[in-house]
C-alpha cells in the first residue's frame, strides 16, 4: 500500500517542480517582485521533498517513477496574479497528495507526511491561500 | 475547501463504538429490547476521545473571547469532521488571553499531529493530519513567534 502512495506523491512532486521552475521563470520579468524569491523557495522546498520520495520509493522496494518530459501548464502566465494563482493551485495538489499519503502509510513515512502536509498548507498562504480548516481532504489528488 | 470528512462508519469502528460486524444490523436504539452490540477494543477510540474532547474546550474557551469567532467556526468545522458535538454554550467562562490562546493553539496542534501519527486507522489519521495543519494556518499562529 505504501510504494503506490509513495510513487503518486514521487508523481506529484516532479510536477510540482517542473511547475515552480516554470513560473520562477515566467516571474524573472517582474524585477523586484516578492513573488520571485516566494517562488524560489517553492522551488527548492519541492526539490528537497522529490528527492526524498525518491529514496523513500527505493527503499520500500520501488523503483521511483520518472518525471515525465514536460507538463501542462496554463497558457497565460504573465501577470503576478495568473502566476500566484497557479502557484497557489500547485500547493493545494500537493496538500491533498500529502493527505493520501498520510493515510496509506504508517510509522516514520507517515510522521513525514503529517509534518509535510502541514508545512504545504502553510506554503499556499505564501500565494494568496486562506487559512482553512482543512479536515476532510480529499483522499485522492485534487483536480484543477 | 470542501472534502470529505471522516464517514460516519468509519468514525464508529475507530470510536469502539461497535464491530464492524455489528455495524450493518446493529441496533443502536437504547430502548430497543435486542441484545446490545459488544462495543470493541479499538486503539484509536481514546484518540478519537481526546481529539473530541481537545476541540470543545478550545471553543469553550474562546467562545466568549473579542476577536475569536473565526478562530471558533474553524475549530467547529474540524469537530464536525470528527463526528463531535459542539459544547454546550452555558453563560460566561474564563477566557483566554492572547498569549494563552497562542499557547494552547499551538499545543493543539502539536497534539492533533502526534494523534495523527499515532492513529491506527489511516483514514482518521488523514483528518487528523488536516486538523493539525488547519490550526497551523490560522492567523493567531502565523502572527506569533
Amino acid at each position: 500500500m505504501e510504494v503506490p502512495a509513495l510513487q503518486r506523491t514521487l508523481a506529484a512532486e516532479h510536477t510540482a517542480v517542473f511547475a515552480f521552475g516554470v513560473l520562477g521563470g515566467r516571474a524573472a520579468v517582474l524585477g523586484q517582485s516578492p513573488l520571485r524569491p516566494a517562488l524560489a523557495a517553492a522551488y527548492d522546498v519541492h526539490l528537497v521533498r522529490r528527492n526524498r520520495l525518491r529514496i523513500l520509493v527505493t527503499g520500500a522496494g520501488g523503483d521511483p517513477v520518472a518525471a515525465e518530459p514536460a507538463y501542462d501548464m496554463p497558457r497565460e502566465l504573465t501577470t503576478p496574479a495568473q502566476i500566484t494563482a497557479e502557484a497557489l493551485r500547485v500547493e493545494r495538489a500537493c496538500v491533498s497528495t500529502y493527505a493520501a499519503l498520510v493515510a496509506a502509510t504508517t510509522g516514520t513515512d507517515r510522521a513525514w507526511a503529517v509534518e509535510t502536509l502541514s508545512a504545504g498548507a502553510l506554503a499556499e498562504l505564501a500565494f494568496g491561500g486562506l487559512p482553512l480548516p482543512l479536515p476532510g481532504l480529499p483522499a485522492g489528488f485534487a483536480r484543477g | 475547501m470542501s472534502g470529505s470528512p471522516l464517514s460516519r462508519r468509519g468514525l464508529l469502528l475507530s470510536a469502539g463504538v461497535v464491530t464492524a460486524a455489528g455495524l450493518a444490523g446493529c441496533d443502536l436504539d437504547p430502548t430497543s429490547s435486542g441484545p446490545a452490540a459488544e462495543p470493541s477494543a479499538d486503539p484509536d477510540e481514546a484518540i478519537v476521545t481526546a481529539a473530541r474532547a481537545e476541540l470543545s474546550d478550545l471553543i469553550t474557551r474562546l467562545g466568549t473571547g473579542t476577536g475569536t469567532a473565526a478562530l471558533v467556526a474553524v475549530h467547529r468545522i474540524q469537530l464536525a469532521a470528527l463526528q463531535g458535538e459542539p459544547p454546550a454554550t452555558t453563560g460566561r467562562s474564563r477566557t483566554l488571553s492572547r498569549t494563552r490562546t497562542v499557547v494552547r493553539e499551538r499545543r493543539a496542534a502539536e497534539r492533533f499531529t502526534r494523534w495523527a501519527s499515532a492513529s491506527e486507522s489511516g483514514d482518521l489519521a488523514r483528518v487528523l493530519a488536516s486538523i493539525a495543519a488547519g490550526i497551523r494556518m490560522q492567523p493567531v499562529l502565523r502572527g506569533a513567534s
